[in-house]
């Protein structure tokens, strides 16, 4: 039974009752439309840009009122390898300088992770930020390009180990 | 040619369709899933000539549209003379999506073969929108526009 909504839950829409059967607002229809049994509750809660009060609200709401149907948890998360994070910090570092790793641990602090806790789901976000401190376009061209081939590496390495 | 420089794009887990059309719905490139047809493809790509045709006549100049939809995201962005669409899952990784943008549109639009085969594709937007079906909402809205009336601003004053 499930006591408390966390973001690593995955819900399917229950069988027993039909969301017709209840009166639902219609950011609550939004989520409802969202169940597919494979999206956590923070990737739905992603999509529909819901706040965090919204986002417990609604799930829980919607659990009272017997719609969801537990799935499980998503596995273990997966974290960027520290090796990896040094190497883009070792190419950042060749177009910006030996600023490089403060800028680097200033957008981790942004994205709310640190060297050791970035999510795999997160390492394009911050390339794509790292990216943006580099103001000469040609430069900022090329060290897209750069990391695109590697997170594309890390893509494929992780496909390969998937088969 | 146009699917060496996309290459990479292709790869990226959750990619549905990447479709290149002029703004006279002349299609330069379609790559898509099973569940994507012809009929779907256009559809998408005269949604989007309407949007871009509408911005022309107004002081707005998009660089890239994202929108979401019940199954993913769509992601659309004009150049001169076309404009690509990117369809994706929800899973799909869009800050990796839009690097390989900025890097592979460069290496097409500087491709020599794709030069030619745009050379006669007008940069022209606003007159290709109304050839579609609009409804009577969207031809009040079109001739609003048109006549000068109903141009949307970007919030400066002038």
């Amino acid at each position: 039974m499930v006591q408390k909504i966390e973001d690593d839950m995955i819900f399917r829409l229950s069988h027993k009752r039909s969301p017709g059967e209840v009166k639902l607002k219609s950011l609550e229809w939004a989520v409802v439309t969202q169940l597919d049994g494979e999206k956590t509750v923070e990737i739905i809660a992603e999509i529909l840009a819901l706040s965090e009060e919204e986002k417990i609200s609604i799930f829980s709401h919607l659990l009272q009122e017997g719609l969801l149907e537990y799935v499980g948890q998503r596995q273990s998360r997966s974290y960027v390898d520290a090796a990896l994070l040094d190497d883009i910090e070792y190419q950042f570092t060749l177009f910006m300088g030996p600023v490089a790793p403060v800028i680097m641990d200033e957008i981790l602090e942004l994205l709310g992770r640190n060297r050791t806790n970035l999510e795999m789901h997160q390492l394009s976000t911050l390339v794509e930020l790292l990216a943006l401190e580099i103001t000469n376009e040609e430069k900022q061209k090329a060290f897209k390009k750069e990391m695109v081939q590697k997170i594309l590496t890390v893509i494929r390495g992780a496909a390969n180990e998937n088969v | 040619m146009i699917t060496n420089h996309l290459s990479q794009l292709l790869e990226v887990p959750g990619i549905e369709a990447v479709l290149l059309f002029t703004y006279h719905r002349k299609e330069l490139f379609k790559w898509h899933k099973a569940e994507f047809n012809d009929h779907i493809t256009q559809e998408i790509a005269e949604t989007f000539i309407q949007i871009f045709g509408i911005e022309e006549k107004t002081a707005l100049r998009t660089r890239e549209i994202a929108v979401p939809y019940e199954k993913g995201i769509v992601i659309a962005r004009p150049f001169a003379k076309f404009f690509v669409i990117v369809v994706g899952k929800h899973k799909l990784d869009v800050p990796l999506v839009r690097m390989i943008l900025d890097v592979a549109m460069d290496d097409v639009e500087n491709d020599r073969k794709f030069q030619k085969l745009i050379k006669h594709a007008p940069t022209e937007k606003f007159g290709y929108i109304n050839e579609f079906n609009l409804d009577e909402k969207e031809i009040a809205f079109v001739e609003r526009v048109q006549s000068g009336h109903g141009e949307m601003s970007d919030g400066s004053e002038n």
